[in-house]
């Protein structure tokens, strides 16, 4: 394998125009996406992808308190890029679920984060599809955290840096599988090009239809792009309940990014038509001087009231 | 293990982890597979997406297992025979049996002798005083001696049991069973284990569907069912279920009973009981003075013509090849291979009676060698008590444990501790190399890891050390009965420290003669010229090399035996009893999931349970480990302690009464000295079920040192059912106190809707769940609210092996 | 220490008529908010702007401005604040406002109403109320970008765009007052450095406010 079949040129970085930086592949085939899938139905929830992104990526141990059934953490940290999240549910007709799922970048094709972002490549998306922040550009402003639609970056107060999962890059550049796949003792977390991972999904939704689950989905929602982790989810019609939003959304017209997108280029052009403006109105009327000292006066007090 | 070695002739689990993917329905019963055992687990969900398979789980919480279940029902802990006893009655009722593989593979057809009886919950020759049965009435009706002139050209059949292949005599053990059960109504079983009868149908309706050839049902278990008073009955229960439905030896099937940690089955397989030798050779006891005397009771004897007797016919080479490995040179024909070394336990010396003996000031020092006394033990007070009446107490492990610091432990006054304590640290298997066996009986070897670290000794080098010293002190001093420890074969190149694959290969055992390592069990000699470790492991180390490590992937036959990965005894075959997932003829019930196949000449698939080359029309019996020939229904003599058909009885502490009998709780149980006034008689005081559990982020209580796992899961905490924290005023995280009669702790609550209230008859009855892995020396994770959940449980073992029970006791609860 | 030698008299030296407009203190409130407004605004563009990203570099770099941004932001409140109390009556609507508003159109044309203007006339008065109001609003908005924690997300994301919104407003109307003062009208730019206004300058823009300081009614530089 070449490092072109990786996809590991940059496509594009945050707050940097023309930041592409592909000249290996021929730009008419499509680069090589990769994607990791949680299979939520082989989930069960034992944290080892967990540790084993703590391990693999050097995060510190938090000290942590029991505070709502088996979740470690009440939520993502700058030290913590991989959390799994469980949820009672009560489902109707009295049975009971517990859902699980694994929370950590979902690597949008569309990253909120990355259009959010005003420091020039402190957000770096990959030909593969693999979202990075590069903290040594990061200004600390949270803006990708805003940007999000899965609230997944975390800002450190001590660095003053936003961290989150970086799906491995480091291990993926070297043809391995993220730590967390490789920890996975099931098989729910699986690794490869973005087409098998939909083919597995696809044909697993079906399966899961066959088995009562009416509502299974392909976690992969278009407002974003797609994801290169999407999920199998078994229990559709209750998405929030995982902690998923139904229709997140980043490419709308009506999303922050188009939105903002659009100021920016009012904003461009109102301001350089302005600056033009002024300076073709001062061409055409020049300055203004005050009449001759005596004539000024005299006019003053001609305005002044009478009686 | 011992209820399945009854059943079946070996006391394993019967498939193997890969083999779960052959499955149509798996029940999941006492166990929490997704939890606990979750890289094998996998295989479940396998069979699930590839060929439909269902999960049923049974059981007193809803875990992790329940939550990738298709479905779960709340279960009273303790009282899953009662739930198994209703399947057998809905099986025989409804005649979802599997006729042919019952009358061809299973002791149904055999018939009881006359004095067997049942009444009132016991059955005969019970002896009240002494808590005991004399179990010779559960035997066969033997046929007698042809008389002369009759039938000379027969085979001999004198002693044989008498059949009936119809299963209509009225003592045959098909009809036994179905009389026993009749009581097990699904109303019975609803007012006993609280589920709810419609559901207890359907579930008994759905496994009950896997009795015809073309379908196959998986019983998984764990120490959810051995952790009892009756576990080895609820263990024997079920694989009368799986019998019925002609479950066993099939790929797909089996009574997968799931071990706990990397190496217990290796453990089981090597002596780790009291009353076995290594490859489950029956200890001697008093009165067998020779081999002969041994030899004869303790081995199988053949009661069946199709009795292939395979364990009978070879004990007494296997014993004699043990012999020689541990006595090398000086054991010989006309000292008897020294078998009067072997000591003849005169009572149960099962681990808790170490306790006992030592409470009552007879035992005076004990090794804990993986292995913590305090928080392993039930009633840990009882232990502490215990361990501070020894002269010593040496604990060997990577790090301190409970035990190691049970003298300065909270309650505990030093002064008052005479127990000299001696800490060794030794190496954590990460450090070295060796070989684990793991539950589907694959022994597997692995390499270290890392290299050792601070100034810590191998197990080997210190019991080494241990033997080495006491020669040289023997040997200088003399003392009573030097014999068995100067004479013991220590023939290792290192002998201070010896390389564990010496070891290993003195475990697989080697020709004498020729000085070459055996390549089978089947050339076991009983003349001395073999030396065996174990003989169950023969072939794990060949001439050709360790076969433990072998990594093959290939998979010829698709059904996932492995044959080149790593070795698995006996004889690397994957699945026991394989014999039986054919028909009469040798065609296998399910064409698309054969586990041996008969092709003329030999039988091909599996490495074959069964002689090679006997053909079906031979008649052998499937199962070559028993007398029988045939799997036991009944399980005659005293292969159980406590019945030869399994029968409900109440957990020692039980909020109602027993509702099949007047016997409430397990006849045979052992009543140590004192312990019965530590029991609460009923519920008045201690209303609530506890069960004791593990969580996936932790490894017994080792994983306490792991900081990334300590964070995963940091709190000692109790797991509450809302409706009662309700009734009690507690909410969620509130610290609550734990009582039982015996003791009690303090952790943060976790209040759920996974713990139900279970309706029984007019009576709610709450279960509360308490995981184990906290201890007061747990490295990160300690602290005040570390607690041992053994403070609670009571010091009472299972009738028939003494494995405690750790899974059903009862307990108040207040906010703290 | 010799007493100091003020803008003002050092410029009346140099031409004795001159009269002044903005006293020191104003001024240094006035300069204080064009910094720190100047300031917002560039990195304003810079953060704002992907193709002025390059303004971050010239400003010490992406995390000191992200720094001082919002501190800065606080400044030019201090400022705004100074200025409402500075000039609150000066910058008050009076009925005269309306006959220079309707003469807007002339104004633009030639630069000229014939309105009897007092210290500041209608336009001046309407972006000094524009720029109180705007920085207020910036203020606000800014807040949970300084903070992202405050609120949720999309409250973040909304103050993110108002935010961007009322700073472009600002920037605009900024041109204009730049323009006017400087380029547009000869003698203005002085009145906020040395302080003065020729009496011309006076008589033709703020007539009123002429007639009351030469006639001594009012302090030269009073507010």
């Amino acid at each position: 394998m070449t490092t072109t079949d990786l996809g590991l040129t940059i496509r594009r970085q945050s707050a940097t125009p023309a930041s592409g930086t592909n000249i290996r592949r021929d730009h008419s085939t499509p680069a090589l996406e990769i994607s990791k899938l949680v299979d939520i139905d082989l989930c069960i929830g034992c944290k080892a992808c967990e540790v084993a992104c703590k391990e693999w990526n050097d995060l510190q141990v938090e000290e942590t308190h029991l505070f709502s059934g088996y979740q470690s953490h009440p939520d993502l940290t700058p030290h913590t890029w991989d959390l799994m999240r469980f949820n009672e549910v009560e489902l109707a007709g009295g049975a009971l679920a517990w859902l699980i799922r694994k929370d950590s970048c979902l690597h949008c094709e569309e990253p909120g984060c990355l259009l959010a972002c005003p420091a020039p490549g402190a957000v770096i998306q990959y030909e593969n599809g693999i979202v990075d922040f590069n903290q040594d550009a990061c200004i600390g402003c949270q803006y990708c955290v805003s940007g999000c639609p899965f609230d997944i970056p975390r800002f450190d107060t001590v660095t003053k840096k936003v961290y989150k999962c970086t799906l491995c890059i480091d291990r993926v550049s070297t043809g391995l599988e993220p730590a967390c796949v490789k920890a996975c003792p099931t098989g729910a977390i699986r690794f490869g090009t973005k087409e098998d991972m939909l083919a597995y999904g696809n044909e697993k939704v079906e399966k899961l239809k066959a088995r009562g689950f009416t509502e299974a989905m392909l976690y992969d929602p278009v407002g974003v792009g797609g994801l290169h982790m999407m999920y199998v989810v078994p229990r559709g019609e209750i998405l929030e309940q995982y902690g998923l939003p139904v229709d997140p959304t980043v490419t709308a017209p009506t999303s922050f990014p188009s939105l903002i997108g659009a100021l920016r280029k009012v904003g461009a052009t109102a301001s350089w038509a302005g600056l033009l403006a002024a300076a073709v109105y001062f061409l055409k009327t020049g300055k203004r001087y005050p009449p001759p000292e005596e004539e000024a006066v005299a006019a003053a007090y001609e305005k002044a009231p009478h009686g | 293990m011992v209820s399945l070695a009854a059943t079946f002739g070996r006391g394993a689990m019967t498939n193997h982890w890969v083999d779960f993917k052959n499955s149509d329905l798996f029940l999941v019963i006492g166990a929490n597979p997704a939890e606990n055992h979750p890289c094998g687990w996998k295989w479940a969900f396998h069979a699930r997406d590839h060929r439909g398979a269902r999960i049923i789980h049974v059981d007193p919480r809803f875990t992790r297992t329940s939550a990738t279940a298709d479905k779960w029902v709340a279960i009273r802990a303790g009282t899953d025979v009662a739930f198994f006893g209703g399947m057998i009655r809905h099986i025989l009722e409804n005649q979802l049996y599997h006729d042919e593989y019952v009358k061809l593979h299973t002791n149904a057809s055999f018939v009881v002798s006359e004095g067997f009886s049942f009444q009132d919950g016991l059955f005969s020759g019970y002896d009240e005083a002494a808590r005991e049965y004399d179990t010779s009435t559960w035997e066969y009706e033997r046929m007698a001696a042809p008389a002369p002139g009759e039938g000379e050209d027969a085979a001999p059949s004198e002693g044989f049991a008498v059949r009936d292949l119809s299963l209509q005599h009225p003592r045959s053990v098909f009809q036994l069973l179905k009389q026993h059960y009749a009581r097990y109504t699904p109303e019975v079983v609803e007012e006993v284990t609280g589920i709810p009868a419609d559901e207890f149908v359907a579930i008994a309706d759905e496994f009950g569907s896997t009795g015809v050839p073309e379908k196959v049902g998986n019983i998984v278990y764990a120490v959810g069912l051995t952790h009892h008073t009756q576990g080895s009955q609820m263990i024997r229960a079920a694989a009368i279920v799986q019998l019925l439905l002609g479950n066993m030896g099939r790929p797909g099937g089996g009574m997968n009973a799931e071990r706990g940690h990397a190496n217990i089955q290796g453990n089981t397989d090597n002596a780790q009981s009291w009353e076995i030798l290594p490859g489950y050779l029956q200890i001697p006891r008093p009165g067998m003075e020779t081999l002969d005397q041994y030899e004869t009771p303790a081995s199988l004897t053949q009661m069946d013509a199709g009795s292939i007797n395979f364990f009978g016919s070879n004990y007494r080479k296997f014993m004699i090849s043990l012999l020689k490995a541990w006595y090398g040179e000086s054991a010989q024909a006309a000292n008897e291979f020294h078998y009067s070394y072997i000591p003849k336990p005169d009572k149960n010396w099962s681990w808790m009676t170490f306790y006992a003996e030592a409470l009552a000031g007879r035992l005076h020092g004990l090794f804990n060698s993986g292995m913590s006394s305090v928080n392993i033990g039930p009633d840990s007070n009882r232990v502490v008590q215990a361990l501070s009446r020894l002269k010593w107490l040496v604990v060997m492990d990577p790090f301190p444990t409970a035990s190691s610091e049970f003298w300065h432990g909270e309650g505990v006054d030093p002064a008052s501790v005479d127990t000299e304590v001696f800490f060794l640290p030794t190496t954590h298997w990460i450090e070295k190399a060796g070989a684990f066996v793991n539950s589907g009986r694959w022994t597997q070897w692995k390499h270290a890891a890392l290299p050792a670290e601070g100034d810590v000794k191998d197990d080997a080098y210190i019991l080494s050390q241990l033997l080495l010293r006491l020669q040289a002190l023997y040997q200088k001093e003399g003392g009573a009965f030097p014999d068995p420890i100067l004479d013991l074969h220590w023939p290792y190149s290192n002998p201070n420290n010896p390389p564990l694959e010496e070891v290993s290969r003195e475990i697989n055992g080697r020709d004498l003669t020729t000085g070459a390592q055996l390549a089978t069990f089947n050339d076991a000699k009983d003349d001395g010229t073999t030396a065996i470790g174990n003989w169950i492991y023969t072939g794990s180390w060949t001439e050709e090399g360790n076969m433990m490590d072998r990594r093959g992937t290939d998979d010829p036959t698709g059904l996932g035996f492995f044959h080149n990965w790593a070795w698995s005894w006996p004889a690397n075959r994957r699945v026991l009893y394989n014999r039986a997932s054919a028909d009469a003829d040798g065609r296998p019930w399910d064409a698309t999931r054969p586990g041996i196949v008969w092709n003329g000449q030999t039988w091909k698939g599996d490495v074959p349970d069964f002689t090679p080359d006997s053909p079906p029309s031979e008649g052998k019996g499937a199962f070559i480990m028993t007398g029988e020939g045939v799997a036991r229904i009944f399980a005659p003599g005293s292969l159980m302690m406590d019945g030869p058909i399994p029968e409900h009885y109440e957990p020692v502490e039980s909020p109602v009464e027993n509702v099949l009998s007047p016997t409430r709780r397990v006849p045979t149980t052992i009543l140590y000295e004192g312990v019965a006034a530590s029991f609460a008689e009923d519920d008045s005081e201690f209303p609530y079920v506890a069960t004791t559990y593990r969580v996936t982020e932790h490894e017994h209580f080792v994983t306490q040192y792991v900081p990334y796992l300590v964070e995963a899961m940091p709190d000692f905490f109790i797991e509450l059912p809302r409706e009662l924290a309700n009734e009690k005023g507690i909410s969620d995280l509130d610290q609550v106190r734990v009582s039982s009669k015996r003791g009690h702790v303090q952790g943060v609550a976790l209040v759920t809707k996974r713990m139900r209230p279970l309706r029984l008859g007019n009576k709610v009855v709450y279960q509360v769940g308490i995981p184990v892995h906290w201890h007061p020396t747990g490295g990160h994770g300690k602290g005040n609210t570390a607690q041992m959940v053994n403070l609670l449980t009571p010091y009472v073992g299972d009738g028939t092996t003494v494995t405690p029970e750790f899974k059903a006791f009862l307990v108040n609860v207040e906010r703290a | 220490m010799a007493e100091v030698v003020t803008a003002e008299e050092l410029a009346r030296e140099h031409e004795p008529r001159l009269i002044i407009r903005h006293t020191f203190w104003v001024r240094v409130v006035h300069w204080w908010t064009t910094l720190t407004f100047l300031y917002l605004l560039l990195s304003g563009f810079a953060l704002g702007y992907p193709r002025m990203a390059w303004l971050l570099d010239l400003m010490g770099g992406g995390q000191s401005v992200r720094f001082v941004h919002p501190w800065a932001g606080v400044g030019f409140t201090l400022g705004l604040i100074f200025m409402v109390a500075v000039w609150l009556p000066s910058m008050t609507f009076r009925s005269v406002d309306r006959h220079w508003f309707r003469n807007l159109g002339e104004y633009v044309r030639t630069g000229h109403t014939d309105t009897d203007t007092d210290k500041f006339n209608a336009g001046q008065k309407a972006y000094y109320w524009f720029s109180v109001v705007n920085g207020l609003v910036l203020l606000i908005t800014g807040i949970p970008l300084w903070v992202p924690d405050l609120l949720p997300r999309e409250w973040n994301l909304a103050a993110r765009f108002s935010h961007h919104v009322f700073f472009l407003m600002a920037a605009g109307f900024l041109v204009v007052h730049v323009y006017l003062s400087t380029a547009r009208f000869p003698g203005t730019f002085r009145s906020m450095t040395s302080g003065t206004v020729s009496r011309a300058w006076a008589a033709f823009h703020h007539p009123r406010w002429f007639r009351r300081v030469d006639a001594g009614r009012e302090h030269e530089g009073a507010d």
